[in-house]
């Protein structure tokens, strides 16, 4: 009953997050009034009687960074431009402004991966009329967590199955990083078109609007990280970088995307 | 300051919000300001209150019911009744730990640590009439420099 249960709520959870619109084929279908995102996203791996891989969908939100208010989510989980195994890679239209990454959704399994809502901390960025941003990679990660009672193992699944014992869920995380030469490829159609790199902003909070568990983007690594730090994806095959934030914590940074990175550049978490 | 403690609902919910806890705990951050403490409070409370405000979408449960030809009409209106009760009921209680779970995930990132507290010391707070004087008594062990009681997990 309670797997059922969970099932159910979670479907409640993904009535609030609809899809991205119907999958776009050719060029001559995207509008020069819309921004398109490029993201590809990996699937959640977790250890249980062997490595499993669960596709998951990534939602994100219109975000106002003043009032930290998000408005209606997308969901980016189905018809994906391309696809291997279970990476997928998707191209989702959207409205010119500022969006932020707000949370995973849409998991294939309620197995104690939760869909979560990044309400802690997330990453916004600006997206202007006419072009195609290359958000990169995300890679979305089970949180680490001491509880005993989230433990994917022999004992805790057969209680569940069993006893209608639960595996407590645990939230995700997400890490970013820019697409490399493993990663899939993208469409020849897209690929002719130039790519935008993004500015990644820090910290961006808002309500937990899923109703599902909250975490930051970063997870517990980004506990007490500074916000306003602004992150831009690099060239292919190239770590992202960090930089200062520019002015007050939670504006989006004003230098421009194409900033060269500095010699020693660290990841994003 | 002044106009959170003019907000009855959240304070009430504050106040109390240890109480639908299966453990009994109380947070700790030593040396918290005490405006900051009940602004984590209420930041945290908000988040897990989102928590409350999903339903259980029953549409294929419903569906399958319906569809059922071995039911007749009367059968199935009663059996969409009854699994739609416990579908609620059951709701409710992994609503209230998924609440207590988005609070202690919210906690920790502010960084406050969860202890185990007495059974007997929590009713006796919890059953403080006057809701300045049990704030006092839940921030007294929020801020404390040294708390007692084993530590939780998050």
């Amino acid at each position: 009953m309670t797997g059922m249960m969970r099932a159910l709520l979670a479907a409640g959870l993904l009535t609030l997050a609809p899809p991205a619109g119907a999958k776009i084929k050719s060029a001559d279908q995207m509008k020069t009034e819309k921004a398109y995102l490029l993201v590809q996203i990996e699937p959640v791996e977790f250890q249980m009687m062997g490595n499993n891989r669960l596709v998951t969908g990534v939602i994100f939100a219109p975000y106002d960074p003043v009032t930290k208010q998000t408005r209606e989510n997308l969901l980016a989980r189905r018809d994906p431009v391309a696809k291997d195994g279970k990476r997928r890679l998707y191209l989702i239209e959207v409205d010119p402004g500022t969006w932020v990454i707000a949370g995973t959704g849409g998991s294939d399994s309620q197995m104690g991966s939760a869909d979560t809502s990044f309400s802690l901390g997330s990453y916004h960025f600006d997206v202007h009329a006419g072009e195609l941003v290359d958000l990169g990679v995300f890679v979305p990660q089970r949180e680490e967590s001491d509880n005993p009672d989230t433990r994917m193992n022999t004992g805790n699944v057969l209680g569940m199955a069993l006893f209608g014992a639960s595996v407590e869920p645990v939230p995700n995380r997400l890490t970013v990083r820019p697409r490399g030469t493993d990663d899939l490829v993208i469409p020849a159609w897209l690929a002719v078109r130039p790519l935008v790199q993004p500015a990644f902003v820090y910290g961006g909070t808002f309500g937990n609007n899923l109703g599902g568990l909250v975490n930051r983007i970063d997870g517990k690594a980004g506990r007490g990280r500074t916000a306003g730090a602004a992150a831009y994806l690099s060239k292919p095959g190239q770590p992202a970088v960090e930089v200062p934030s520019s002015g007050s914590a939670m504006e989006p940074a004003s230098a421009p995307a194409s900033v060269e990175p500095p010699a020693t550049p660290s990841s994003l978490p | 300051m002044k106009s959170l403690l003019c907000i009855a609902v959240p304070i009430a919910t504050l106040a109390s919000s240890p109480a639908a806890a299966r453990d009994y705990y109380f947070f700790n951050k030593p040396g918290v300001d005490r405006q900051v403490y009940l602004e984590d409070r209420l930041a945290c409370d908000a988040l897990a209150g989102g928590v409350a405000r999903i339903s259980p979408d029953t549409t294929a449960m419903n569906q399958q019911i319906w569809q059922n030809r071995n039911l007749t009409m009367g059968q199935s209106a009663a059996a969409a009744g009854i699994a739609g009760l416990l579908v609620g009921l059951m709701a409710g209680s992994e609503n209230r730990r998924l609440q207590w779970q988005v609070e202690r995930i919210c906690l920790a990132d502010k960084g406050y640590r969860r202890f185990e507290m007495d059974k007997a010391e929590w009713k006796t707070i919890e059953k403080t009439e006057d809701m300045a004087e049990r704030i006092d008594k839940w921030f007294a062990l929020a801020s404390g420099a040294t708390p007692q009681g084993k530590e939780m997990y998050e």
